[in-house]
């Protein structure tokens, strides 16, 4: 029976977990019943936020070799943030450290101790996540938007307006 | 949430389910689940489960808790204490949705699995039955198993019970009646029946001959073959057909002889036409001998020429002088080969190395009249030609010919070049005595002409002291004096001119100049070859 993706049970078991015990600020789902690898996630947008009562889809991409390796998040719901991806094939996609590989510094501007360990959980991607959006001031240091970043830096009450335009409109 | 735990999410796999909650220090950061061969990294503490931390460190070689440097050698089994307490969690049997209700350490587990569980899936022992069942079934199932081994009550073969039924149609044990005499016997002397079965159809023993008659075996020898025609031609026909035999075995080996043949000669063929591209014009069939005695009259005679040009300037030379000149036909060829070998091969095997006298021959036709060889008595140039052949054997190879031609060439070269050196000296040697002879025959000139003078000058004395006597003045004659030179120098012309009239009284002959290596000649022939050479001039 070794020859199971190890990726699988863990994964089955905190998908089991997670359904279990719906949490608060998100719930999960799998894109197809036979495929562990493709999760559906809904994150309520956090209160006190711009995305209050905000209903954000996303996407959790796992490889096999998870938890070794981090898995690939990306938002389906538009969305106008310094850390998210805006064009191109990645639009929508989730650039924080902690998504990142170990040990590859692609970037150059990343600490080594920011980057994905094994022992993140999904649970603590989404929280991390939660948090990135919760941020009343977005960091601005490694924009995956840089339009966006631009716009945080220069004038910060017109990017609030416009996310706040974008969720609505949704 | 049934949704949840059926389908993929139910599959079976080697994690273990704990009976109670696990202490969540008992449980593996990577996989979240109580460690399985717990592992501790020496520097840092953290524990893992073995193959967890392994995986993890080929990916990355750090710690996965707090990212300090981390490589498989630092790893140690944790301690005891961990092992055991993990060892010693309680877990169900994994064949529990098969009913098992087992739970015991986890340590004991896998035993329980390999010799306690009924519930755990295993095969039919039986060959080619694939089916699974539970351990607690098997029992049961190998009693009504298709694919048990059973024995036939007839002839007591091991036959799967699947197969019992086809076994009946072919057991040899049996009984089975004949469908021509009525009696039984078991299958497996059905053969020996046959062959016997007195009211078995058969065909007349010379169906193949022609007879048609069809009858039971009984009725064969008491009715039929009393009457049929072909068994008194037996012993004919059986003669007959064995001739035919051994002729069709003997055929047979002949065409096999005849491929073999044509095999060969194929083979032979492409050898023949190799060896022809490769000979090029020194090929030729066996019938066209060897050209015939057409030596061209013109050579000959410049050979002839020649050699008495040659001979009398080098004597050295004599020796080769014949052999330097190649091959002026191919007769010559074959004089000179006479007079080397000791068994003349016949002509046939020679092969000429000019094309152009292949030609000859060819346009001559009909080879058996023309004699392809001549020995060396009866030759027509053979008198003149005895050895003047460059050495050339046509028993060997093309190679061996042509290289010595090549050093036949190589000595005309150098007797032409000594033949050049030696007119050089001749001819050098010729200018040098005419040259002498030309100054000699200049000093006899000036003194007849001295001589002839003095005469001269003697009479004009003469005749001036008369005419003195006579007129009294010198000029009184009335000849003018540039007359009477010229009377003198006519006179003293023609005396030259009728040199050879007056020579014999020619008291001194001028001294002739010494000679370097050129051949002393007697005075009178030199004064011949003089006039002849001042008549010529």
């Amino acid at each position: 029976m070794s020859s199971v993706v190890p990726s699988h049970n863990i994964l089955r078991r905190e998908y089991i977990e997670l359904s279990k015990k719906p949490r608060e600020r998100f719930s999960v789902g799998l894109v197809d019943e036979s495929n562990l690898l493709e999760w559906k996630v809904v994150i309520f947008g956090p209160p006190d936020t711009l995305y209050e009562d905000a209903i954000l889809d996303a996407r959790l991409s796992f490889p096999p070799e998870f938890p070794l390796l981090p898995p690939k998040m990306r938002f389906i719901t538009p969305m106008w943030h310094p850390n998210i991806y805006n064009n191109g094939e990645q639009k929508g996609e989730v650039c924080i450290s902690i998504l990142h590989p170990p040990g590859d510094d692609q970037f150059g501007y990343e600490d080594a101790g920011e980057r994905w360990l094994p022992v993140h959980s999904v649970e603590s991607i989404l929280l991390s996540v939660i948090s990135l959006l919760s941020a009343d001031n977005p960091n601005t240091d490694s924009p995956a938007n840089v339009d966006a970043a631009k716009e945080v830096r220069t004038d910060l009450r017109g990017y609030k307006r416009k996310v706040r335009a974008i969720i609505s409109a949704e | 949430m049934n949704d949840v735990e059926t389908g993929v999410l139910s599959a079976y796999d080697d994690v273990y389910s704990y009976v109670e909650s696990v202490n969540s220090n008992l449980i593996c950061c990577i996989c979240r689940t109580p460690f399985v061969e717990p592992t501790s990294a020496k520097t840092c503490s953290h524990t893992f489960c073995l193959r967890c931390i392994y995986q993890a460190l080929e990916i990355t070689s750090q710690c996965p808790v707090d990212r300090s440097p981390l490589t498989a050698d630092d790893l140690q089994p944790a301690g005891s204490i961990v092992r055991n307490l993990v060892d010693e969690l309680m877990v169900e049997c994994p064949c529990k949705p098969s009913g098992c209700t087992h739970t015991c350490q986890r340590q004991h587990l896998a035993s329980h699995l390999k010799s306690d569980c009924l519930f755990v899936q295993v095969s039919c022992c039986e060959d080619n039955c694939e089916q699974l069942l539970l351990k607690k079934d098997i029992r049961k199932h190998s009693d009504g198993c298709v694919h048990r081994t059973v024995t036939c009550e007839a002839c007591d073969d091991s036959v799967k019970f699947i197969d019992l039924e086809s076994h009946q149609g072919e057991c040899p044990a049996k009984e089975i009646t004949c469908v021509h005499c009525s009696s039984t016997f078991p299958r497996s002397s059905l053969q020996s029946h046959n062959s016997t079965c007195t009211l078995m159809p058969i065909p007349c023993p010379h169906s193949t001959f022609g007879c048609a008659w069809v009858g039971t075996r009984g009725t064969l020898t008491e009715a039929h073959l009393a009457t049929c025609v072909y068994e008194s031609l037996k012993g004919f026909i059986t003669l007959h057909s064995a001739k035919i035999d051994a002729l069709e075995s003997e055929n047979l080996a002949l065409r096999h002889r005849v491929e073999e043949l044509e095999k060969t000669s194929g083979s032979m063929k492409r050898d023949i036409s190799i060896a022809k591209a490769s000979l090029g014009p020194w090929f030729r069939s066996a019938g066209s001998g060897l050209p015939p005695a057409a030596a061209p009259a013109v050579p000959a005679t410049r050979q002839e020429r020649r050699r008495s040009r040659v001979v009398p300037l080098n004597g050295v030379m004599s020796n080769f002088a014949d052999d330097v000149h190649p091959l002026r036909n191919s007769d010559e060829v074959q004089g000179h080969l006479d007079s080397n070998l000791v068994n003349p091969a016949p002509a046939a095997q020679f092969q000429p190395p000019n094309p152009m006298y292949m030609d000859q021959s060819s346009s001559l036709g009909d080879p058996a009249q023309q004699p392809a060889f001549f020995p060396a008595s009866t030759h027509p140039y053979a008198d003149r030609y005895n050895t003047s052949v460059a050495p050339i054997n046509f028993n060997v190879s093309l190679e061996g010919s042509l290289s010595s031609l090549h050093s036949s060439m190589i000595a005309l070269e150098g007797t032409m070049n000594s033949m050049e050196r030696r007119q050089d000296i001749m001819l050098t040697t010729e200018t040098l005595r005419m040259r002498e002879e030309v100054g000699s025959l200049r000093a006899i000139v000036h003194g007849l002409r001295m001589q002839v003078h003095h005469v001269m000058m003697d009479r004009n004395a003469q005749i001036i002291s008369t005419s003195s006597v006579s007129t009294g003045a010198g000029n009184s004659s009335g000849v003018p004096r540039q007359q009477q030179e010229a009377v003198v120098q006519g006179v003293e012309r023609s005396s030259v001119m009728h040199y050879h009239d007056i020579q014999p009284q020619r008291p001194h002959p001028p001294p002739l100049p010494g000679r370097g290596g050129g051949p002393s000649f007697p005075p009178s022939s030199i004064f011949r070859r003089s006039v002849f050479l001042e008549n010529k001039l």
